[in-house]
């Protein structure tokens, strides 16, 4: 059975799916190009606190 | 054209037509004696200033006259400011168009997707670096290049020197490393621009991430881009006191980029015509690169 959310209330889908009617769809929470896009920032971000770490030793040193 | 012709009939005579009234001058005169005053003159009598041989302190100090072209000549064979005219062009177009610019974008780009804590930090850090004082960055990339610093320490040749040996690679680094924020923050303004639905739209065409940049956000992203290379250009072309403060145009001239060969000349050398000279070169390359960006800008406006 193919149904939208906004169709049924949630006790409905929860019967249908112990039913074994539903096919649920898992959107994946992690994908590649949010991992190279967070990556790369990082990356980025490592660079421009490089020039800072010796600055701010000898600051406290 | 008539005013029936044009179809404007009814709407009374044009009021464009007699809005200037030639009694008003007498209200531009204050501002136009302060435009006059604190900018024409100082531009036309810098103007003049380079056609002379004044100098800062000597016989020329107090009695210097009218030379014709003798600066514009020297200028002409002085080995030492073609050099530096190459340094400010590599400066210019390796630092500001396409560091400044590529590093921008890049994080303005990932930025949308970055998880939030990630997007703070990273934020935080490309705008300190923007915040800091001129003086401030080139004392932390003084201390970050000098034998000991930590980029001898992270390539393991603690008594390599690099603002001695890669200078102008280092005084580059610092220049773009100084300037991304600015150029990020215009692009995170431009890409907040894009309309969603284009891009999605590309997206279910099935173009992947790469044709979307390069034919979706980057051609809606043209003005944007070209606005952000004029004033990052022209920055970087008066950049002066991060390299001054770093390597004093050395070692020999290899950072004299045109700035610190200007001030070199008119304040150690005394040449202050010779100088002013040198300055407006640099002028004449500033106007040069706007009118480059400006001719683009229009050529890439729908007619």
């Amino acid at each position: 059975v193919s149904v939208t959310a906004p169709d049924l209330k949630a006790g409905q889908l929860r019967a249908l799916a112990k039913a074994g009617e539903l096919e649920e769809t898992r959107y994946k929470r992690v994908t590649a190009g949010a991992l190279s896009s967070n990556a790369l920032l990082a990356v980025l971000g490592i660079a421009f606190l490089l020039p800072l770490i010796w600055v701010v030793l000898a600051s406290i040193d | 054209v008539s005013v029936e012709a044009s179809g404007f009939e009814g709407m009374g005579p044009r009021q464009d037509l007699s809005r200037f009234n030639p009694s008003s001058i007498g209200w531009l005169l204050p501002s136009a004696a302060v435009v006059g005053g604190l900018f024409l003159f100082p531009v036309c009598y810098a103007c003049y200033l380079a056609f002379t041989n004044l100098q800062l302190l000597g016989p020329n100090a107090q009695h210097y006259w009218f030379t014709g072209f003798a600066n514009i000549d020297r200028m002409y064979n002085d080995p030492v400011f073609w050099h530096a005219f190459k340094l400010t062009l590599i400066f210019v177009v390796g630092s500001g168009i396409i560091a400044q610019t590529v590093i921008g974008m890049a994080l303005a780009l990932t930025m949308r997707n970055a998880i939030p804590a990630l997007r703070l930090g990273v934020g935080a850090l490309v705008i300190l670096a923007w915040v800091l004082p001129e003086i401030s960055a080139a004392f932390i990339w003084y201390a970050f290049a000098q034998a000991g610093g930590t980029l001898s320490l992270l390539t393991r040749q603690s008594g390599q020197n690099y603002l001695a040996s890669h200078a102008m690679l280092i005084v580059s680094l610092a220049n773009a490393w100084r300037g991304c924020a600015f150029s990020m923050l215009v692009f995170t303004a431009g890409l907040r621009a894009v309309p969603a639905e284009v891009d999605e739209a590309a997206q279910l065409e099935g173009a992947a991430y790469w044709r979307r940049l390069f034919s979706v956000v980057i051609p809606i992203l043209r003005p944007t881009i070209m606005t952000n290379l004029l004033l990052v250009t022209l920055g970087t072309l008066s950049d002066f006191t991060l390299i001054f403060a770093m390597t004093q145009g050395g070692p020999g001239n290899d950072t004299s980029i045109l700035p610190v060969y200007m001030y070199i000349e008119a304040f150690q050398f005394n040449a202050l015509g010779y100088g002013t000279a040198i300055a407006l070169a640099l002028i004449v390359i500033a106007g040069l690169f706007s009118a480059l960006y400006v001719r683009s800008e229009m050529k890439g406006r729908p007619a």
